[in-house]
């Protein structure tokens, strides 16, 4: 007969001490390289017209009308991202670029840390399980990261899944925390949809029939009935939702950006996103079957990234939760029981290792990271992505004139040319209109009749990555590269004057010798 | 350059795309190439800049396709005059329709 397993009361306590510890330790270790990650260079083109709009909002207020463009809106400005422009340039005021990286890369690392703990409260997941879960999720999403308001709409998310997870643990306070959530979150992101549809799918779908402990529906709606009346409080009003159906369903929008089309699964980092939506369904079969609210959770969070790849963030922050919850059952039911005991670490042991491993890992990040946060690096980090130098010619030599550009550069040029209309179309294409996009990539995709559109906007300058069709177009019609930027890979063109023949431009871009900007 | 894509290469594939999407280079590339005609579908990037262009000439047009020569290899290629072909046949179909298309601008 096998003796009786006695652990005295306070090495219990030791040992579930340790064990938090060693928690910990994945988890802040996770956290901490995911900042790898996170902490991201202005890379996304739309922070620029964020930025510019942040600045006009401080001095002038919320605009009624779309404020940098010479072409005609057909719409009135929603500025339903208000807040979030208002902080951004408070951030970039006060830190440049270096502290808008660090603030959203942090945020992004604490949404997935929120979501991590959105498991149920008599789970005993381990640090490991949350860990995997974090860092893999992290990998998947970090495309659509970085300094933009999507971050907000993943912190936003992730706190619905924990607050919805304390409530189906019978936690019914946590609920009042949603309409204060959501108030803020619809004057900083049109995400806030995402959080609000997945309350109503929980009440429709948890404690149907269920009494005793279950938790209350009746609290749920109020709270989401709370949470919609307190997204009304914005620039906009009512008027948010019909804005956000017709961005979401505006065709050529979802045809022309790349974000907003269905994925593209030969790309590599979509593979990861596909590897994370298996490893998922393996769990859930593997552990016994998901929770109904997690199925639909998955489920419409999957759907809706393949209608839209910008919503991966959506699926991989509800998969956090459930890749550490189903990933930890399945390996309790089918590979624990095989394991011999030389791979089990006591608990003080392994919270040694762990936060051991933390730190290196912390120290690591901080190495890597740090050189890349300085004003130079952020500098030349720009001035690699953007046309900061001809910029810069533009506005020494055609000042107040019309320019032509691509619309991802759009935003940039917005920012440097904040008050003087001279920038054709950037990115938030919503407000434009249907026809001034469709006239915009009349130009971009050289289609028939190109060229008179040039000429009715009266637009003579152009800044373009000089591998475009567009500077190859140009150059065919007529125009003359003023100048180079081997940084950005930009040139400046002009329309010939008009006495000057054609036959003056050479058959191929002359680059031989160029004017730099 | 024909459809059967994979024998040739990705550097005559990626020479190829660009021109047709008119990246820095194309006329380099057809040049190099010893190209005589540039034959493309309509209303494709291509043609729509070449039908811009003084260097270029469109010697060819029905509802589907374009071609265009080098203006000063024009006279050195000697082209055909313009087929003329009985009532009935597809082609004729196709330059009345042409015609039609032209007149309606």
């Amino acid at each position: 007969m096998r003796r009786p397993h006695v652990i005295p009361v306070d090495a219990a306590a030791r040992e579930h001490r340790d064990a938090r510890l060693a928690r910990s330790g994945w988890i802040a270790g996770a956290a901490v390289l995911l900042l790898l990650v996170c902490v991201q260079p202005l890379r996304d083109t739309d922070v620029w017209w964020h930025l510019a709009l942040g600045r006009y909002i401080t001095v002038h207020g919320i605009p009624a009308h779309e404020p940098f463009s010479f072409l005609p809106a057909a719409y009135p400005w929603v500025g339903q991202q208000w807040l979030y422009e208002v902080v951004l340039a408070g951030l970039i005021g006060a830190g440049g670029p270096a502290l808008a990286s660090v603030v959203m890369g942090t945020a992004a690392v604490l949404a997935i840390v929120i979501a991590a703990f959105a498991l149920p409260r008599d789970a005993r997941v381990p640090g490991a399980w949350m860990a995997v879960a974090m860092v893999l999720s992290g990998l998947v999403m970090a495309q659509v990261l970085g300094v933009r308001g999507q971050v907000l709409s993943v912190l936003g998310l992730a706190l619905v899944l924990l607050v919805v997870r304390r409530w189906r643990d019978g936690r019914n306070g946590f609920l009042w925390l949603l309409p204060p959530l959501f108030l803020v979150w619809a004057n900083v992101h049109a995400g806030f949809i995402a959080g609000l549809m997945l309350l109503a799918a929980t009440l429709l779908i948890v404690g149907r029939g269920a009494s005793g402990a279950a938790p209350s529906r009746r609290h749920l709606g109020l709270a989401l009935l709370a949470s919609v009346a307190a997204t009304l409080v914005n620039p906009a009003g009512p008027g948010i939702y019909p804005y956000i159906l017709e961005t979401f369903t505006n065709p050529t929008l979802t045809q022309t950006i790349v974000e907003w089309a269905s994925p593209d699964f030969h790309n590599v980092w979509l593979r990861l996103f596909e590897g994370e939506v298996i490893l998922l369904v393996v769990l859930w079969v593997a552990s016994g079957g998901p929770d109904a609210v997690d199925a639909a959770f998955a489920g419409g969070t999957l759907v809706a990234t393949l209608f839209a790849q910008r919503n991966v963030s959506l699926f991989a922050v509800v998969a956090i939760p459930q890749v550490a919850l189903y990933g930890a059952r399945a390996w309790r039911m089918h590979v624990a029981p095989r394991m011999s005991g030389r791979w089990r670490f006591a608990p003080r042991r392994a919270a040694v290792l762990t936060l051991t491993a933390a730190g290196a890992v912390a120290l690591a990040v901080a190495v890597t990271l740090g050189p890349e946060l300085t004003p130079t690096a952020e500098a030349d980090s720009v001035a690699s992505r953007y046309p900061v130098a001809p910029a810069s010619y533009v506005a020494a030599h055609y000042a107040g004139q019309r320019l032509y550009s691509i619309d991802t550069w759009g935003g940039y040029l917005v920012y440097r040319f904040p008050d003087q209309r001279v920038v054709f179309l950037y990115d938030e294409t919503a407000v434009f209109g249907n026809a001034a996009l469709q006239r915009y990539l009349d130009i971009h995709l050289l289609r028939k009749g190109w060229p008179q559109v040039l000429k009715s906007e009266q637009i003579e300058h152009a800044i373009v990555p000089l591998q475009s069709q567009e500077t190859s177009a140009l150059h065919e019609l007529g125009w003359t590269i003023d100048c180079y930027d081997a940084a950005s890979g930009s040139v400046v063109m002009s329309a010939a004057p008009a006495s000057a023949g054609i036959a003056q431009t050479a058959l191929e871009i002359p680059l031989a010798d160029p004017t730099p900007c | 350059m024909f459809g059967h894509a994979a024998p040739v290469g990705d550097q005559l594939l990626y020479s190829s795309a660009g021109v047709e999407s008119v990246r820095r280079d194309w006329a380099a590339t057809i040049r190099k190439a010893g190209t005589d005609v540039v034959v493309l579908d309509t209303n494709t990037p291509l043609p729509n800049v070449l039908a811009q262009s003084p260097r270029w000439v469109r010697v060819y047009k029905d509802p589907h396709n374009v071609a265009f020569v080098a203006r000063d290899h024009l006279a050195a290629l000697a082209l055909p005059p313009p087929p003329t072909y009985p009532r009935g046949d597809p082609c004729a179909r196709l330059n009345a329709l042409k015609t039609l298309t032209e007149q309606s601008g």
